[in-house]
């Protein structure tokens, strides 16, 4: 059921293009196929849109595809221009990685001030070097079936509609939803295993392509095409359509393409100056920003509130148990330490987390658990000593190879990317091959929501467990939670603990939990480890811990209470 | 070479001065303002229809000045009352918007047809060595520096500077404090505005160019700003001076000279990497 | 779903605007024209004095009786609506024929679909390559790259100039075709450039460095491609820097009024082309009935005006001489089989004729600026020897 009605947009789409082809003038196919091509390169940015990166140089790219194609056609190459324009997208990747390299350190303005002068200096070059064929008088040659613009017009709607089947279906890949999760928050993306630069840089890779696909159709389109198609000025102007119509979504695209081409159009019927279009596509995109939503985002919004999620069931009752004490060692801390200039964050931690145990990690703010955190899970950098997980040393390897050898954490503040879905998020997460089963299980171990529910609608406690069963979800061999309990109610935060207490017996994984509330602590963690100022001051057991009267003066003056 | 270098230095003015403007935006109302220039290209264009019109050139001028401060402080009304709490990222995608828009606008109000600039600042000042010294070249050194310096004091000795400075951290806790942060703002946009425009007062009679290419001068003021990082008054002026000259200077030799243009690009690219070398991650935790 | 309902809503629109579209056979006689009226370089005049012609065509009773009803369109430079522009003229408008379009770009990208559409066009300037060498396109006027190769050889062989520097602002792709025009300038006369430079492009906005390149490597007379407002801004930074003593030799666009104003003083070392009798000679005769046709509809007086006059003249004479219906193909093959039509304003006669590439007009004459107006330099034609 799922796949027909994937299939529904496409085939509707195809049947429009077909009953189009047969009965509109061939002046307004040819209009159609330029709106066409601006999908086309509409989608490519919607691509980097997704993973929240802008890119200001998309014609820059559509050039190096026109060029291509401009170029084959000169050589004659076999294969027409299906084949062209797609060695057209082909040779734009390249450029595409290379734009996106900066996207790996620059963020936000910076990316977008890189991609702006990427396109004023392809402005330059693009003027210098000719396009092939131009100068010969040779247009971009087209088969015989593809001669007229009646039967272009076809040709550019099903690069088109396969492009759109593509977006979407790549959309629903792992890759896709790395995007998305990139946009979110770099970190929690590392953490969930996957690499933070092939995201951004696939991203960048199936931007360019789709550019370069589009500049390959204009140019077989328009049969010659010059420096003046690709100004930087335009880029501009598809990057507000892109914003105004919101370019994430194929539908989107299209309508932008269709905007971009047809409401010049319909004012120069109507005797009104062209200018005008790009002052309505400006404040089009200065409203979408202040909705805080493209035309399509809005309408996807408004169709999603029509079907709110619904409300999960109540989980059943715990029992709770003993918390197990574990086995033979399976995370090794041995002289971990950071610094800041001369402050020590940490300071030479031992620390052993045994196999199959749940174990808590305890200070007052500031005693420096969570840059322990992220020192284990490989953000710092400059962390000096060793970490060992399951005989396997750990240093150096970066944030998403420790993910992956089996060392997964969840993030304090909420860092699960609200553009997915829960079962979308629970499968990228998972970072594995899971089967709905699988998926369902932890699910309802957990109480979260059901896999067609939006992120976006969740509360922030949901958000956290969901967190956690994701982190569950990927098979680790220890999962650090830091502090996964907030926002969630007293009773809620035991019951998580009660959960808590049967991870190592039933998904394989030691936690180490790093937790305020001392109740919580005590009902799940067969051992605790007191950190203060950087240094580990106490462990053992909770009750004889937390009983100590060096760790009570750590906490004294703290808001937590130690009863 | 250095005959280049040296007539590289009008444009190196133009792109500090530029600059500058670009980087007080960003420090005082947190936006990479890239319709900076396209406000500016409002301005000049006014003066040269009003001077079409056979107003006295000083008139023309002082109608296009205003234009300019007017045109921006709408938009900086429009930043405020809409967009007060955005990050800079999301206010400066909106300035995008507004370039586009205000190319637009302006190819709507003054036509698309080249268009000669009047000017005052023409001819040559001084020839030393057979290097000659251009009026504008001059005006727009001296007059970048003189911005940098009045800028730099406003905002280190007096009071309006102060209520900028925290304007520019929190703007609703400025308003708390009573500090007018729209009206501010607006002012704000209305100055760079009124100082975009006399720079291209100074600068379009003396180059050929639409208001496209103009107003995409944005991009080596970018870089300029860049050099001082979006914060550094001074370095953003050496850093535009310094882009000109290159650019000048590339100009004779043969080979590059087709591709100085580009090199606002690279410089951008090299800048920025550095100085976010460090930036592994979004967020600090 | 929603794609295909913005699909269909296209269609709809796509299928309520095209309803209008006229019959070849009857009413006016539908001539076109694709044009750059917008954008950073515009040459506005030549269409404007098409239309001014066939207005007095019409005015006069109209060719056998039927009006002529021109569309001037406007491609901005931009080769896809130079695309979109032609398929305008010819699948909406029905256009029999194009005349007086002066474009950056529209006989490169629609000389194929002219040549398919079986369309003629009489360019009132060609100023891309591809006006030169199209089967169904004849330009008026000499062009900017054999305006190359005869500026070169004028400045060469009467100024007497044996250190040429050459400065070309390449706008499309137009790169190449300027390279020939100074080769076969070098064929005719044995002599080279001292400086090439094809590196400038329409975003080139300071001219100071080249100027200042052209004094070092001690260039006589420098030739500069670029269009009015360029040329100007060329000879302005020369003020700027005191650089005296060497000539500039302009093309056609500059040979304007406003240029010789704008110039002032520091025009004294220019040169220009001028592709036709030069229009600011008041006292010449052959120019009476351009002047007047131009004046009357208040269309500028410039070289481009002379060029679309001439098109729409030609075109108005050609389509007077066809026996039986006006259509596209009994248009070109009027045009194939027409013997060159003399003109007292072009050196060399307008022709057509049945080959594959059109050039008629291969002579110019010079002019410089001289107290806010223009003085002829060169009283005679100047032809290029095989001419």
């Amino acid at each position: 059921m799922r796949r027909a009605e994937f299939l529904r947009q496409p085939l509707a789409a195809l049947a429009v293009i077909a009953v189009a082809a047969a009965v509109v003038p061939e002046y307004w196919l040819f209009l159609a196929t330029s709106a066409l091509v601006s999908a086309v390169a509409l989608l490519g940015l919607g691509a980097v849109g997704r993973a929240g990166m802008n890119s200001l140089c998309q014609l820059s790219f559509a050039a190096v595809g026109a060029w291509t194609v401009a170029r084959l056609s000169v050589w004659d190459v076999p294969g027409s221009i299906i084949v062209w324009v797609l060695a057209g997208g082909l040779a734009a990747m390249p450029f595409g990685l290379v734009v996106g390299l900066p996207a790996l350190r620059l963020r936000g303005v910076h990316l977008a001030v890189v991609t702006l002068g990427f396109a004023a200096a392809a402005d330059v070059v693009v003027s210098a070097v000719n396009f092939p064929g131009v100068d010969s008088y040779q247009q971009v040659g087209r088969p015989g079936f593809l001669a007229t613009d009646r039967q272009y017009f076809v040709y550019a709607g099903l690069v088109f509609v396969i492009a759109g089947i593509g977006a979407e279906l790549l959309g629903r890949t792992r890759t896709g939803a790395a995007w998305r999760a990139v946009r979110f928050s770099e970190r929690a993306t590392a953490a969930s295993g996957t690499s933070v630069a092939r995201a951004k840089l696939s991203a960048f890779a199936a931007s360019a392509f789709l550019a370069g696909v589009a500049g390959g159709l204009l140019a077989g389109q328009v049969g010659m095409v010059t420096a003046q198609n690709f100004q930087t000025i335009g880029s501009l102007a598809l990057f507000v359509v892109a914003v105004m119509a919101g370019a994430e979504y194929v539908g989107g695209a299209l309508f932008g393409g269709v905007l971009m081409t047809f409401v010049p159009e319909v004012f120069r019927r109507a005797g009104i100056s062209q200018d005008w279009a790009n002052v309505l596509f400006g404040a089009g995109a200065v409203q979408a920003l202040s909705q805080g939503s493209s035309v399509s985002e809005g309408l996807a919004r408004r169709l999603r509130a029509r079907r709110p999620a619904p409300v999960p069931p109540p989980r059943a009752e715990t029992t709770g148990g003993e918390p197990p004490l574990g086995t033979g060692p399976l995370l090794e801390v041995r002289g971990l330490s950071v610094r800041y200039g001369r402050i020590a964050a940490l300071q030479d931690v031992d620390l052993v987390v045994p196999e199959g145990t749940v174990m808590g990690l305890i200070g007052p703010n500031g005693a420096g658990k969570s840059t322990l955190t992220d020192a284990l899970s490989g953000f710092i950098a400059s962390a000096t000593g060793g970490v060992t997980l399951a005989g396997r040393r750990l240093d150096g390897l970066p944030v998403h190879r420790r993910a992956a050898a089996g060392l997964r954490r969840t993030f304090q503040q909420d860092r699960v990317p609200t553009g997915l879905t829960v079962g979308a998020y629970l499968r990228f997460a998972a970072h594995r091959r899971v089967t709905p089963a699988e998926v369902d299980d932890v699910r309802a171990f957990l109480g979260c929501p059901p896999q067609d529910a939006h992120v976006a609608d969740l509360d922030v406690g949901a958000r956290r467990l969901l967190e956690v069963a994701a982190a569950l979800l990927a098979r680790p061999k220890v999962v650090v939670l830091d502090e996964p309990a907030a926002g969630l109610a007293h009773a809620e935060s035991l019951a998580l603990a009660d959960r808590l207490v049967e991870v190592p017996a039933r998904y394989g994984a030691s936690v180490l939990l790093i937790e305020h509330d001392l109740d919580m602590v005590r009902r799940a963690c067969a051992r605790v480890v007191v950190l203060d100022f950087g240094e580990v001051i106490a462990s053992g057991p909770p009750a004889e811990v937390l009983a100590r009267p060096d760790v009570a003066r750590a906490y004294l003056g703290d808001e937590v209470a130690l009863t | 070479m250095l005959e280049g270098a040296i007539a590289g230095l009008a444009g190196g003015g133009a792109y500090a001065a530029l600059g500058l403007c670009l980087t007080l935006m960003f420090r005082l109302v947190r936006v990479v303002n890239f319709a900076q220039v396209a406000i500016g290209v409002i301005g000049v264009y006014t003066m040269a229809a009003a001077a079409g019109h056979g107003w006295p050139y000083g008139l023309a001028a002082l109608a296009g000045l205003l234009a300019a401060a007017l045109v921006a402080a709408a938009l900086g009304w429009v930043m405020g009352r809409w967009f007060g709490e955005a990050g800079a990222d999301q206010r400066s995608a909106i300035s995008i918007a507004f370039l586009v828009g205000l190319l637009a606008v302006s190819y709507l109000a003054f036509g698309t047809h080249p268009r000669r600039m009047p000017g005052e600042f023409g001819g040559s000042l001084f020839t030393v060595d057979g290097i000659t010294i251009t009026q504008a070249s001059a005006v727009c050194v001296l007059g970048s520096a003189v911005v940098a310096g009045a800028a730099w004091l406003v905002l280190t000795r007096t009071v309006l500077g102060l209520r900028l400075r925290a304007l520019s951290e929190r703007p609703t806790t400025a308003e708390l404090h009573a500090i007018p942060s729209r009206l501010l703002g607006a002012g704000m946009w209305a100055v760079t505005g009124l100082l975009s425009a006399a720079v291209l007062l100074v600068v379009a009679p003396q180059q050929t160019s639409d208001q496209t290419s103009l107003a995409l001068m944005a991009i080596p003021a970018c870089t300029a700003a860049l050099v001082g990082g979006f914060r550094s008054l001074g370095l953003t002026v050496a850093g535009g001076l310094g882009l000109g000259a290159l650019q000048g200077a590339l100009a004779h030799v043969g080979e590059l000279a087709q591709y100085r243009d580009a090199v606002p690009f690279l410089a951008i690219l090299a800048i920025l990497i550095w100085s976010q070398r460090r930036e592994v991650w979004d967020a600090a935790r | 779903m929603r794609i295909g309902r913005l699909l269909a809503a296209a269609l709809v629109a796509a299928a309520a605007g095209c309803a209008a579209g006229a019959d070849a056979g009857t009413g006016p006689i539908q001539i076109g024209s694709v044009s750059t009226l917008s954008g950073a370089v515009t040459f506005p005049e030549a269409s404007q004095a098409a239309r001014a012609v066939f207005d007095d065509v019409n005015a006069a009773g109209g060719v056998r009786g039927r009006k002529i009803a021109y569309t001037a369109g406007d491609d901005k430079g931009d080769p896809a609506t130079a695309a979109l522009a032609a398929r305008d003229v010819i699948q909406n408008k029905h256009a029999v024929a194009l005349a007086g379009g002066a474009s950056l770009v529209d006989c490169q990208v629609d000389g194929p679909l002219y040549d398919r559409y079986g369309i003629a066009d009489v360019q009132g300037t060609g100023v891309d390559p591809g006006c030169f060498r199209s089967p169904t396109i004849s330009p008026t006027n000499v062009g900017p790259f054999l305006g190359t190769t005869l500026t070169l050889y004028y400045a060469s062989e009467h100024l007497r100039m044996n250190r040429l520097c050459g400065f070309f602002s390449i706008i499309g792709s137009t790169g190449r075709a300027y390279h020939d025009g100074v080769t076969r300038w070098t064929k005719l006369t044995g002599k080279r450039l001292l400086i090439e430079d094809r590196s400038l492009s329409a975003s080139t906005t300071d001219y100071t460095p080249y100027i200042l390149r052209a004094r070092a490597a001690g260039c006589q007379g420098v030739f500069f491609n670029g269009t009015e407002p360029m040329d100007v801004g060329w000879v302005k930074a020369a003020h700027a820097q005191n650089v005296t003593g060497i000539k500039w030799l302009f093309l056609a666009s500059t040979y304007t009024d406003q240029a010789a104003k704008a110039f002032g003083p520091s025009g004294a070392d220019v040169v220009a082309l001028s592709e036709f009798e030069p229009y600011t000679d008041v006292r010449s005769s052959v120019n009476q009935d351009w002047r007047a046709t131009m004046t009357g509809h208040h269309v500028p007086l410039t070289s481009f005006a002379q060029g679309g006059y001439l098109a729409a003249t030609h075109l108005v004479t050609v389509l007077r001489a066809i026996k039986g219906d006006i259509t596209r193909a009994s248009v070109l093959r009027a045009l194939r089989t027409l013997r060159p039509l003399p003109t007292g304003m072009t050196g060399t006669p307008f022709a057509f004729g049945p080959g594959d590439a059109h050039a008629s007009n291969l002579a110019g004459k010079f002019v410089r600026p001289d107290g806010g107006g223009w003085t002829v330099l060169t009283p005679d034609w100047i032809r290029l020897p095989n001419a």
